[in-house]
Order: structure tokens, then C-alpha cells, then sequence
């Protein structure tokens, strides 16, 4: 393979992809992929983020009999995919591959359940689109390599209109050449930089990519012309968007060893790079009482501080991104689920006065998922707690009895009938006919009905 | 203040009824071209009002010949941002004045952020019309909508999260359409804020914001520079634009339904226009 066939490879892999030629470990990484998206989306489908952007398609005149998970009204397809994307992201509860920092499932599974609903494709179908986008995604970030992330792209928003065109056009069932259309369309709409992060705009990020991912899919059905190397060529994206292209990170292992396989699911609701820090509270919290410590150090990597350095959170969102908030909560709580990002929690005096004893010292040789933590107590004695990999983290990684313990804290507030019926229909999508059930499933029991377009 | 902030105090509160001659005419001149041509370029999918507004400028784009991939790269054309402005007064209630003012303010942004961002940034390889198009097309809609100034901030900032715009694209349909999203998500930007999306308030000025990852560190200093003495659109108007006839002319005194029923009828040539939620 060289430089100039990046595009057309990944776009042939993509189009040529089988459900039954993906090897088991990549098929229950797919499937759990989805299960953890539509958690998250059903759980945040009332979320102030999801409920203005819906405002905002009503007032454009966007309608449609599109589903949305956990939502009683229809938008059209792009609109669901959008307002699904944001649901799925908004408590930056989803999941992480690491060596990217992609967030793969939020811009993804929307695109590919939206073209799903357009074509009543089956939930093998979906699974089949979604292990696509997300190896594909996963494959062009590797090419990206650290220096797109470094330089302020959020990695979801960019290479997720990849995956979020890949995901649907496997789904419409595009050829190689339509394929490769589809992935130039979305290449030229990547977007979304990290100064969002803490705002709402954030969560906007994957949604937007899932719905021009979805476009992008149905664009190349319409034989539109397009540039053959969107990702390699001289002016493509990965010439205006990394400080190099790295086509062999992309490209070497493609359909042998699977990157879907590294797809992280996060056991907190924050920045992940974070989490090595709040394992390390929870677990001094048998130790120690908040009242008891003097000051905390916390040694990270330097990314932590890139983007998660708030000091003094305002609002819940902007606690996600503070790891001073994620040690306070973590020792405090116990826990780092939405409750604990809130804006309420984001204020209460408790957190506040400790996470003020809280310092940051960046420490360049930490890896990635670790961190250690030094407790000075005010009778003079001290604490030391270090991580070696974090939960949820690719050498620690989330059972499937954990993801369904997280789909059900996320799911259980707004699903009155109990979430086993809409487990069920997720973790069986391959069995499905098709995704309708799985939508109807995602509203059942649901008492707050949304102005309009109500379903059933 | 925020680089956002300092925009719309600068540019978005200035005096529409005493706008330079030719800074009226330059956005007097965008929303003609919108009117000029009606050859379908039916790519755009879907039937609300940011997918019309999409079809009509890359229309109006292509048709006023302005899909020239050697042009003026400093001077990007103004039928995204004028058909976000369109799109909104199909919405919001605006007066003909208030619409070409905002067209106005959007086409002074957009020139302002294509020279922030440097002669090297269209060089290396970026649209210029789909990096700086977003936020002004924001503006644009966002001052139609008639919002609270911290609004307009926010819409700004929200479409810098919306840019787009690859020159591996120039010349293939791909790159036609850049202008066409340029409308779509500035109106998208526009409603998110208004209806309380929130944005970075540092989004275009912040070590990893806009300017920073279009590869313009320095240039977010100099993006206001005598801004509301000097209009950058006198020197260096946009791209072709089509002489003001009977859409202007419908439009310097309109009322708000008049414009609402303009906008809507351009949007849609061929129908009843889109089916929007009305929002006074």
C-alpha cells in the first residue's frame, strides 16, 4: 500500500466488510459499542444539551419520522442522527479509543441506526456499519497520529464524520466508489476544536458528525463528483489537519487486527484522561476523610492539564474537565456517574473546599492510564496511592456485567418499565429485523412526553 | 473580553442605517445573486430551512460564476452567509434594513477572519469561504434572529466548531458545496444559541481554538483593528456579486412579514417555501 491509495483502501475495506468475516473479539466490541451508545443517549434524551438542539431543528423547520432514543418525538434523519450524537456525548460518559482519543460510538451508531431506519436494514446490518466506521475512524486517527489531537482538534468531531460516513454508507450498502465519496464528503466537513470542551458546543461535535456522516452517505448515492484522495491527497485532510500522515498506523493489520478491539468504555462521566485519578480517590476514601487532609498532589500526564485543567468549575459541564472536581467527588462521593457532574455538585461547598487542597503536577513519563496521588494529612503523616491502569482502561477493561450495571444507572431514571426490554434488543441487534423495535424500546415507559410528533 | 464579545460589540451593534455606500452595496450585492439564477443543484437531501438555504447558495454560487477554484481567495464570496441571512428571516421576524445590515456585518467578519487567518492558510490548502464563512454566516443569522448580544457571541462560537473546507475538493461538486454548508450550519449555530446553546467563550482566540487549529496563532490580535472606522469590505469586496434589482428593492423598506414572505418564496422557487415553526 502506499500514500496514495489511503483513501480507496480503507473506502474498499469499508464497503467489502462482512459481519461474518469479523472475527468474534471485534463482533462483541462492536455490540458492546452499541449497547453503551444507546444507554447513554436514552439516559441524556431529556438532558438540557439534547432539549435545546431539538428546539433549535423544530424552529428550522427540521422534521422527520426519524427515531430518537429516549425521546417521544420524530425528526428527520439527519436531525435524529444529530440529536442522538449530542445525547450519546453530552455526559462524556461514552467510550475512548485511547490511542486516538476518539470517542467512537457517539458520532457512529447514530449515522448508522438513522440509515438502518431509512432502508429497514437489519441489526446485523448496523453492527456490520458500525464495526466498519469504527475501524475505519480508529484506522485514519492512527495516521493522524498525536499531533492532530495535540493541536486542538477534537478527534470525535473530525475523524467521527469518518466513521459516521463509513458507518451509514456500509449500511446503505454503498460500493467502493461510493464509499470513497462518501469519505471525501465528510473529510471536507471535519471539524470541531477542544477550546469547546466544558461547553455545550462539546457534545455538538459528534452529533454534527453523525449527521453529516449520514449526509454524506446519501450524497454519494446521487453520483456527485468528488477528489479521489481526501485523507492523503497534497491538500486533504490529513495535510491540513496533522503535522504528518503515518499511513502504515493506518493501514498495516486492516481486517486482520482490529482496532475496535481498543475501544475503551468509560466507568466515569468525565474526561478520561482523568480517570487514574478518581480510581485513586475512591480508593484513599476508606482511608481518609475529606476533613482529615491538608493538601492533595496528583501526578498526571501532561494532557491531563492540557484538558482537564479547570480550577474552579461553574457549571456541570465545566467539572467534567476539571481533575481537581474528578479527585473531590471521587474521595467525597465514591463516584463519578452524571450525579456527580451536575451543576449542583459542580457548586456544593464540600467539593469546593476540597478541591481547592487539590494541586496538579504534570509528570511527562506517567503513562497514559495512570497517576499517583499524595495525600499530606494535617496530623503531618502521608498517603501515597498510585494507578497503574485505570478502569475501564484497555488493560482493565469493563465486563460486560459492568457495561450493563453502567446501562442501567444511566437508563433506569427515565425507563419507568425497567431497562431489561431494551438491553435485550441491543445486546440482540444481530438477531433483529431491524431497528424498530429497538426505538420503540428506548421511549417504553417514558412519562415525559415531548411537544411533538409523539410516536405510536 | 472575549475575542467573541469584542466581535459583536465591534461589528454587531454597529448603525445599519449609516453604513458606508459601498458596504450596503457589497450586501446589497450578496443577496441579489440569490435572486439572479434558478438552476437546480438538487445535492442537498433534505426540505427544511438550512437544507434551502444550502441549495440556493451553492445555486447562486455556481450560477454567478463564483465556483472558480483560482479566485480570490481573500475575498471569499457572500452567498453562504447572505442565504444564512435569508434563512433566518424565513424564521425570525427582521425588516429589509435589518437583513442587509446583518449581510453587511457578516461579509466585514468574514473578511476580518480570512485576514487573521493569514495568506498562508488558503495557501496550504484551506477554503477560505468554508474556515471564515461559518461564524460569519452565524453573525449574519444570529443578528436577523434579533438575539441579545451575548446570543450573537455564542452563535459565533458555536460555528467555529462548524468549519470546514478542503482544497482536495476544489472543483469536484465536494468543493461546490462548501458554500451551501457555510448557510446551513451558520443558521444551525444561529438557533443553537438562541435557543441557549452555549459556546467556548474563548472559541476563536484560545490556545486550541479556531485560530489555533487553522494554523493562525498570532492572528487573533489584529481581528478587530480599527473595526467600526474602517470597513474592510470598502477596499476588498466579495466575490462577484449580481447589481441590486427587485429583491433589494423588496427589501429596503420591508416590514418583517414582507421579508418573511420574500425570504420564503427564494428559498423555495418552485413551492410553498419550508414548513417552519413560527417564532414571531
Amino acid at each position: 500500500v502506499t500514500d496514495t491509495e489511503l483513501s480507496r483502501t480503507v473506502a474498499r475495506f469499508a464497503a467489502e466488510l462482512c459481519w461474518d468475516a469479523v472475527p468474534t473479539g471485534a463482533r462483541h466490541a462492536a455490540r458492546r459499542t452499541v449497547a453503551n451508545m444507546v444507554g447513554l443517549a436514552v439516559g441524556a434524551g431529556d438532558h438540557e444539551v439534547v432539549r435545546t438542539a431539538a428546539a433549535a431543528l423544530r424552529t428550522l423547520g427540521v422534521r422527520g419520522t426519524h427515531g430518537i432514543l429516549g425521546r417521544t418525538e420524530r425528526s428527520s434523519a439527519a436531525g435524529a442522527a444529530l440529536l442522538n450524537g449530542i445525547a450519546a456525548h453530552v455526559e462524556d460518559f461514552d467510550d475512548t479509543h485511547l490511542r486516538t482519543v476518539l470517542h467512537p460510538g457517539a458520532p457512529i451508531v447514530p449515522a448508522a441506526l438513522a440509515a438502518a431506519e431509512l432502508t429497514r436494514a437489519s441489526g446485523r446490518q448496523v453492527l456490520e456499519g458500525v464495526a466498519a466506521g469504527v475501524e475505519v475512524a480508529s484506522r485514519v486517527g492512527n495516521g493522524l497520529g498525536p499531533g492532530h489531537f495535540d493541536r486542538g482538534w477534537h478527534v470525535t468531531g473530525t475523524v467521527g464524520h469518518l466513521g459516521a460516513a463509513v458507518a451509514a454508507g456500509r449500511v446503505l450498502g454503498l460500493t467502493a466508489e461510493q464509499m470513497l465519496t462518501a469519505l471525501a464528503v465528510a473529510a471536507t466537513q471535519a471539524a470541531g476544536h477542544t477550546e469547546q470542551l466544558g461547553s455545550m458546543t462539546k457534545a455538538l461535535h459528534p452529533g454534527k458528525a453523525a449527521a453529516d456522516g449520514l449526509q454524506a452517505a446519501l450524497l454519494a448515492r446521487t453520483g456527485l463528483s468528488a477528489p479521489d484522495r481526501p485523507l492523503e491527497g497534497p491538500r486533504g485532510m490529513a495535510a491540513l489537519m496533522s503535522p504528518g500522515l503515518d499511513t502504515d498506523a493506518a493501514l498495516v493489520g486492516l481486517g486482520e487486527r482490529w482496532e475496535l478491539e481498543d475501544n475503551a468504555f468509560k466507568p466515569y462521566s468525565c474526561g478520561i484522561v482523568s480517570h487514574p485519578v478518581i480510581d485513586a480517590a475512591v480508593a484513599l476514601r476508606s482511608r481518609v476523610g475529606a476533613d482529615e487532609i491538608a493538601s492533595v498532589e496528583v501526578l498526571v500526564r501532561p494532557v491531563v492539564l492540557d484538558v482537564m485543567g479547570i480550577e474552579d468549575p461553574q457549571t456541570g459541564l465545566q467539572s467534567k474537565f476539571s481533575v481537581y472536581h474528578c479527585f473531590a467527588i471521587g474521595l467525597l462521593d465514591g463516584a463519578a456517574g452524571p450525579a456527580q457532574y451536575s451543576d449542583e455538585r459542580a457548586a456544593a461547598p464540600e467539593v469546593v473546599a476540597l478541591r481547592r487542597r487539590v494541586t496538579a503536577t504534570v509528570d511527562p513519563d506517567m503513562l497514559k492510564d495512570a497517576c499517583r496521588v499524595v495525600v499530606e494529612l494535617r496530623d503531618g503523616s502521608r498517603l501515597v496511592h498510585e494507578v497503574e491502569h485505570a478502569t475501564g482502561s484497555v488493560d482493565a477493561p469493563m465486563t460486560d456485567d459492568q457495561l450493563r450495571a453502567k446501562f442501567d444507572l444511566v437508563v433506569r431514571p427515565v425507563l419507568a418499565g425497567g431497562t431489561d426490554r431494551l438491553w435485550d434488543h441491543v445486546w440482540t441487534l444481530d438477531d433483529q429485523d431491524d431497528v424498530e423495535a429497538l426505538f420503540r424500546a428506548s421511549r417504553a415507559g417514558r412519562t415525559d412526553e415531548t411537544a411533538e410528533g409523539k410516536y405510536d | 473580553m472575549p475575542l467573541a464579545e469584542q466581535v459583536v460589540a465591534g461589528l454587531g451593534t454597529a448603525d445599519v442605517d449609516r453604513l458606508p455606500p459601498a458596504v450596503r452595496a457589497a450586501a446589497e450585492g450578496a443577496l441579489a445573486v440569490l435572486a439572479v439564477h434558478e438552476t437546480a443543484i438538487a445535492n442537498v437531501p433534505a426540505d427544511d430551512v438550512p437544507s434551502r438555504a444550502a441549495r440556493l447558495a451553492v445555486r447562486a454560487h455556481a450560477d454567478a460564476g463564483h465556483d472558480d477554484p483560482g479566485g480570490r481567495p481573500e475575498a471569499p464570496c457572500g452567498c453562504g452567509l447572505a442565504a444564512a441571512a435569508l434563512g433566518a428571516a424565513a424564521v425570525w421576524d427582521a425588516t429589509g434594513p435589518a437583513v442587509v445590515g446583518a449581510v453587511a456585518l457578516g461579509l466585514e467578519l468574514q473578511l476580518r477572519l480570512v485576514r487573521g487567518l493569514g495568506a498562508a492558510h488558503g495557501a496550504t490548502g484551506w477554503d477560505p469561504a468554508g474556515t471564515a464563512g461559518p461564524p460569519a454566516a452565524a453573525l449574519a443569522a444570529a443578528l436577523v434572529a434579533g438575539v441579545a448580544p451575548d446570543r450573537v457571541a455564542h452563535a459565533v462560537g458555536i460555528a467555529t466548531s462548524l468549519t470546514l473546507g478542503h482544497g482536495e475538493a476544489s472543483g469536484t461538486d465536494v468543493g461546490s458545496s462548501t458554500v451551501g454548508q457555510v448557510a446551513a450550519n451558520g443558521l444551525l449555530a444561529a438557533a443553537l444559541a438562541v435557543h441557549g446553546s452555549t459556546a467556548t467563550a474563548t472559541a476563536l482566540e484560545g490556545p486550541r481554538g479556531y485560530f489555533h487549529v487553522l494554523g493562525a496563532d498570532a492572528a487573533a490580535d489584529g481581528l478587530l483593528d480599527a473595526s467600526g472606522g474602517q470597513w474592510l469590505t470598502e477596499a476588498t469586496p466579495p466575490g462577484p456579486q449580481a447589481q441590486p434589482g427587485g429583491l433589494v428593492a423588496g427589501l429596503r423598506n420591508a416590514a418583517p412579514e414582507q421579508v418573511r414572505r420574500l425570504a420564503r418564496r427564494l428559498l423555495e422557487p418552485d413551492g410553498d417555501g419550508p414548513d417552519v415553526q413560527e417564532t414571531g
